[in-house]
């Protein structure tokens, strides 16, 4: 950990922490007054622990009183690994995730998952940890501290004048909700009607990932998780659009999925953000669909100059051991890596003014540069 | 074996170079010759179990074994000084130079499922170098008979092959990475 | 304390023949009397040692029982022998003409950690058929020592194990059922 990064943020000053190693997202919020939020958990590749537990201890942070509530935007592995671990040591905060992950075909399928192993379960596997953390202390007569959200709750609420606070969730819609139901059904149906065990057939719960928007005194942010967008107004960002505006744009913005252009829509940059303003990513470094492409940079930075990245999205091939080395580079097979290196970007301003965030990147971060 | 094995007692059967299949009266065994025939291994007794529904199964175990070089002589007897020091009994008891020659440690996890774990360490006694040393393990569960839960014991045994797999390979490998860790910790002899 | 790693390159890479196998046993055979640990066995037990007795509970006690004699393998000289030196574990993400994109985890791994384009020349035309999202494989390379031959061998080789059973799936029902109530809390 670099040595400017162990200073915490002052009381009347919002923090966004985004880590981000390639593949993986956590986001660590100062709330202002030593309140702190965490959504989506990814891990520290030196310490093998959830980044945003790493961080806060090496700041200082108390972290069974201060983290307050900790969102589990969606359950897949990128956003969703070390989250059993991170819950079990804030004691105290609440943890969130979609309504949509109430569905009995969804629990039915995390039940299954638990029976495999390996590469097999991964995001499935961590929220069934989750789930039976909760369990336990349930079974100690503590109050469970699960709670599920949609499109208008509110998550957090904080009238003090001086540390105005609020944060809501702008979705899932019922639409979403709708179509997340149906999904899992099918998946559950394919998972048992197959003839061989297999993994967990991919999902996609972008569409039930939950989009925060949070206001803390004068301050804005848009929080996009993976949410994607539909071509009907019911679903996805167009159903965030459609609904009624807030008072004010937000003067941050952490970039729907990777900076995909299925988590884009015009509509947001115009609608919801105030122009020019700050927006982060994190990366999404996979052979399948390797995010963001640089068509995706070009198309972002034609939004806003003021871009970051968590760490660049590149593959890296694997130097194996031999003879797996030489014997799978005559066959023209490459092992890439799914990248662990930390990238941090650390977003700060106070509550009380519209000043300029004041940006900083550690490890592989950086700006968007055409 | 040159072909195919059969009797009432007993038949024997080559699957490809790496299967072999043993099939007693009372008892079937599957084994691999090596690791690469493990994956073929699981999903075959996976699948003559899942078609002999009615098999009075009692128990079924899986089974791993493991064969490492010590570095050189002095580690090789220092895995049996580690596991079954001399000086205390052993040298008092004994005329000469005792040394292990076979250990057996068993232990019991209550599960679900209930398992079984043997583990099995022993020098192996071929010319040296290089000097070997065998670490088997099996890892079973008894089946109960006769259910008031009318449970198919060759479907608990599937279960057991496709869940437990893994479990018994962990296992494996930690006895190995704990021994060896602890033999190279332990310092050389004068 | 060693670490896995390098116990790998040490251990495994020396590995004469980690050769699992499955016994399954039905009747009456092969069995020995032994004493085994049955934590359930509550015993109480006065002892007597230099003049002084005592007398304690002991929770869970060996006992004797009929156990199941498995056989311990000899070591023979094999004329096969494989050297594993890389292991995977792989989960099919995306099918496409090229081959099969995966996810692939080493043993003790919860993530994945590496990914790979498996060309379809490399699968078993036997097991194309499986090779759809979501099947698991495993994909060992090494070294096959085969009757005096040494030859560098990458494997892939298909799981097939039988669906979830009626017992899983309602066990799974059931595990279902107390997480949705943890929800209604």
């Amino acid at each position: 950990m670099i040595e400017a990064l162990r200073d915490r943020p002052a009381n009347d000053e919002i923090e966004i922490s985004l880590f981000g190693p390639g593949y993986g997202e956590s986001i660590v919020l100062h709330l202002g007054g030593g309140r702190w939020c965490v959504v989506d958990s990814c891990l520290d590749k030196d310490t093998g622990r959830a980044a945003a537990l790493v961080y806060l201890e090496e700041i200082g942070v108390d972290l069974q009183r201060q983290v307050e509530i900790i969102v589990c935007t969606h359950w897949h592995d990128d956003h969703i690994r070390g989250m059993a671990s991170l819950l079990a040591a804030c004691q105290n905060a609440r943890f969130i995730c979609s309504s949509s992950l109430r569905e009995s075909a969804f629990l039915q399928i995390v039940a299954l998952s638990e029976t495999i192993r390996g590469a097999h379960g991964g995001g499935l596997n961590e929220f069934a940890r989750v789930l039976q953390q909760i369990m336990m202390r349930r079974h100690c007569n503590e109050p469970s501290p699960l709670e599920t959200c949609h499109a208008g709750s509110v998550l957090l609420e904080r009238r003090d004048e001086s540390l105005p606070l609020k944060i809501a969730s702008l979705s899932p819609s019922d639409t979403d909700h709708k179509r997340m139901s149906e999904t899992f059904a099918e998946k559950r149906n394919q998972l048992l009607s197959s003839e061989y065990k297999q993994s967990v057939p991919t999902m996609h719960p972008n569409l039930g990932s939950i989009v925060l928007r949070v206001e803390i005194g004068k301050q804005m942010i848009l929080l996009g998780a993976d949410m994607e967008s539909r071509k009907s107004k019911t679903g996805g960002w167009s159903a965030i659009l459609s609904q009624a505006p807030a008072a004010s744009k937000a003067d941050f913005y952490k970039i729907a999925h990777h900076g995909s252009n299925t988590g884009d829509m015009p509509g947001i940059w115009t609608e919801l953000l105030v122009p020019d303003c700050p927006a982060v990513l994190t990366p999404n470094q996979r052979l399948a669909n390797p995010l963001p492409r640089v068509t995706d940079v070009e198309r972002i930075l034609r939004r806003t100059p003021n871009a970051f990245a968590t760490a660049p999205a590149s593959l890296k091939r694997k130097r194996l051991e031999q003879p797996a080395e030489r014997l799978l580079r005559h066959k023209d097979i490459a092992v890439y890596e799914i990248p662990s290196s930390q990238g941090h970007l650390r977003a700060r301003v106070s509550i009380h003014t519209k000043d300029v965030w004041k940006i900083h990147t550690y490890g592989r971060a950086f700006q968007l540069a055409p | 074996m040159a072909g195919p094995l059969i009797t009432p007692d007993l038949s024997r059967c080559e699957i490809g170079p790496e299967i072999t299949v043993e099939c007693q009266t009372n008892r079937l065994t599957l084994n691999a010759v090596t690791t690469l025939g493990e994956e073929r291994l699981r999903s075959l007794a996976a699948a003559i179990l899942v078609k002999l529904p009615h098999t009075p199964i009692t128990a079924v175990g899986i089974n791993h074994l493991h064969v490492f070089d010590a570095r050189n002589e002095d580690e090789w007897h220092r895995v049996g000084d580690l596991l079954v020091p001399k000086d205390e009994i052993w040298s008092k008891a004994m005329i000469g130079r005792p040394g292990m020659a076979l250990l057996r440690v068993e232990d019991f996890r209550p599960g679900p499922p209930p398992v079984r774990v043997w583990a099995t360490i022993e020098p192996v006694r071929e010319s040296h170098p290089p000097y070997r040393i065998a670490i088997h393990t099996n890892w079973h569960t008894d089946i109960p008979q006769n259910s008031s839960d009318n449970i198919n014991p060759a479907e608990i045994a599937t279960e057991f092959v496709a869940t437990q797999w893994e479990l018994s390979l962990d296992f494996a490998r930690n006895l190995a990475k704990t021994l060896f860790g602890k033999v190279r910790a332990t310092p050389a002899s004068a | 304390m060693t670490d896995v790693s390098s116990l790998d390159s040490y251990a495994y890479s020396n590995q004469l023949g980690s050769a699992p196998s499955v016994l399954t046993s039905s009747g009456d055979t092969d069995f020995a009397d032994a004493m085994i640990y049955d934590p359930a066995q509550n015993k109480d037990t006065a002892f007597e040692f230099n003049g002084e007795s005592s007398s304690h509970t002991q929770h869970g006690s060996f006992v004797r029982r009929r156990i199941m004699n498995f056989p311990v393998a000899r070591i023979q000289k094999k004329r096969r022998n494989f050297r594993e030196t890389s292991s995977w574990e792989g989960v099919v993400t995306q099918v496409s003409d090229e081959g099969v994109i995966a996810k692939l985890c080493r043993r003790y791994q919860d993530f994945p950690a590496e990914e790979a384009l498996i060309p379809w020349g490399e699968i078993d035309p036997a097991d194309q058929a499986l090779a759809k999202e979501g099947a698991m494989f495993s994909w060992k390379v090494g070294y096959l020592e085969n009757n005096g031959q040494r030859l560098s061998v990458s494997h892939i080789e298909f799981r097939r194990i039988p669906s979830f059973s009626a017992r899983e799936l309602a066990a799974a029902k059931m595990k279902a059922a107390e997480y949705s109530a943890l929800f209604h809390d």
